[in-house]
């Protein structure tokens, strides 16, 4: 005899199934299509991973995609934007602000795939951080570059300085006894700045702190991370431009775009989950204690 | 959910599946938007129009219809060759003569140097705009040697060969043209119902017999082609 509950349980979980594949199908869309379309693909990237990642881990509790009730309106609707986003994506060319809007584009349609429009505030955090990407986008392009490169050879003169070394900075130009080096647009980190912020936000959607002030010092302490983690890279990197070393080019390559630079940013997001963690571990402690 | 609410989930999967397929094997840069030269007027110079090559459609580059013409100085009594292809790029970064080899053969340039010229196009416009050309050899055949200047022209009469001159240009190119469109053309850019940025620009090269003097028949016939056929692009 056919049980109804497991029944039931199965066309649920084909539900489950066909609304997480569609998200996935999109969330590779939009990869591949930032990827093979945009020049900046590589920073693009990796904000675009982390959004879609964030708004995955803020998404509603209450798991709506379980036993999907769209009004008619809402699924159709849906279904429109979902495909709209695809059409549009066909024709991103390089440096298009479309693009930054794609993932907004589908993960509303997604929810409305998903809920009737009334409920659509149960999906306000993982929108919202897709909301995200165009400011931050926006962010990356009209921030005066050559000022934060300033700030930079500052605060690498600063560390220098701590270290009983002899330097001296002259704009973005940061010069040792036999070689410098020159903050230039790509390497003043700001990348790295914007990605610890989004991922600041995330922790702040996902697993907020307990006060307002505490959320905020976290957002304010990311980028900071950031900053200096960068400025450390560039101190190793007028050093070994200042050196006699054998085989400095090759350091200094793989230090400036190579695969050890890399590790810096990873470095930077690692340390300030650190941060995060322990100072959200006390705050479970005293909650218990009390 | 039920039956019915469950078809518009499968469309969709099919949809973005093709298109995912598509972004990944079928990806290719758009066809160039500059037009072909009906005929060409050169001063100083009889024109007489060659073959023309077809269209190529390409993942990184798509080309225009080619263009070759013979122009002969009416002066020295010189042949020269002029090859014009409009160019298309998917992105600002691929956009630069040197690749042009990679997709067409006749662009291949030995001992390659760069030089920047600056004339003045137009003396109504009173427009002086800087050029940036690649002189060189073609390659080594059993033929004659000859010397060949090659560089792209873009909308504004500028003329670059490296990504970033040409980058900059189309760049700004861009941007005062955004600014001065009206809102709505900007909304229908941006919603895909018109044509967006365009990583343009018109190949254009010429060739010459290895010869005294050979250097300043080129960039005399530049200067004069380049005159005539800036006029013709759109702003991107």
């Amino acid at each position: 005899m056919i049980n109804p509950l497991r029944i039931k349980r199965f066309l649920s979980s084909i539900n489950v199934s066909l609304w997480g594949f569609l998200a996935c199908l999109f969330v590779v869309q939009n990869l591949v299509l930032n990827f093979l379309t945009q020049s900046n693909h590589l920073d693009d990237l990796t904000l675009i991973i982390l959004i879609w990642f964030g708004a995955w881990l803020v998404l509603p509790s209450s798991q709506p995609w379980r036993n999907p009730h769209p009004s008619t309106f809402s699924l159709w609707l849906g279904f429109t934007l979902l495909a709209a986003a695809l059409w549009r994506g066909h024709m991103i060319y390089s440096l298009e602000p479309a693009s930054f809007f794609l993932p907004l584009l589908s993960g509303i349609g997604l929810a409305l795939m998903v809920v009737p429009i009334r409920e659509m505030k149960h999906f306000w955090p993982s929108l919202s951080l897709l909301a995200l990407f165009p400011i931050l986008r926006a962010f990356l392009a009209i921030t005066p570059q050559e000022d934060l490169a300033r700030l930079n050879a500052q605060l690498v003169r600063i560390m220098l300085l701590l270290g009983d070394g002899t330097v001296q900075v002259d704009g973005i130009r940061v010069s040792l006894p036999g070689g410098g080096v020159s903050v230039l647009d790509g390497c003043n980190g700001l990348s790295t700045l914007v990605q610890l912020f989004l991922v600041s936000t995330i922790l702040f959607l996902a697993c907020p702190m307990r006060h307002r002030w505490q959320n905020t010092v976290m957002l304010l302490v990311a980028p900071l991370i950031g900053l200096l983690i960068n400025c450390v890279r560039i101190v190793f990197l007028a050093i070994i431009s200042s050196s006699n070393w054998p085989n400095k080019t090759w350091w200094f390559d793989q230090l400036h775009d190579g695969l050890i630079s890399l590790t810096f940013p990873a470095l930077a997001m690692l340390l300030f989950l650190q941060m995060y963690m322990i100072w959200l571990e006390k705050q479970v402690a005293q909650l218990e204690e009390q | 959910m039920n039956r019915t609410s469950r078809f518009p989930y499968f469309i969709i999967i099919v949809l973005a599946l093709i298109s995912i397929f598509k972004t990944i094997f079928a990806l290719s840069a758009p066809f160039p938007q500059a037009k072909k030269q009906k005929q060409l007027l050169l001063t100083g110079y009889r024109v007489v129009p060659l073959v023309a090559g077809p269209v190529k459609r390409g993942r990184d580059f798509s080309f225009g219809p080619s263009q070759q013409f013979e122009l002969h100085d009416k002066a020295s009594g010189r042949n020269l060759l002029l090859l014009i292809i409009p160019i298309r790029s998917r992105n600002e970064k691929s956009l630069q003569m040197a690749r042009m080899t990679e997709f067409e053969p006749k662009f291949f340039l030995r001992q390659r140097h760069l030089r920047l010229l600056s004339s003045a196009i137009g003396q109504e416009l009173k427009i002086t705009q800087r050029q940036e050309v690649a002189m060189g050899q073609g390659p080594r055949t059993d033929h004659a040697p000859v010397v060949r200047l090659q560089s792209c022209l873009m909308p504004g009469g500028r003329a670059a060969v490296t990504t970033a001159s040409i980058q900059e240009h189309l760049y700004h190119q861009r941007n005062a043209e955004l600014a001065r469109a009206p809102f709505q053309a900007r909304l229908s850019r941006f919603f895909g119902l018109e044509p967006n940025t365009r990583w343009e620009c018109l190949a254009i090269q010429l060739e010459s017999p290895d010869t005294p003097g050979a250097e300043t028949s080129l960039l005399k016939a530049w200067a004069g082609v380049a005159q005539i056929l800036w006029i013709g692009l759109k702003p991107p």
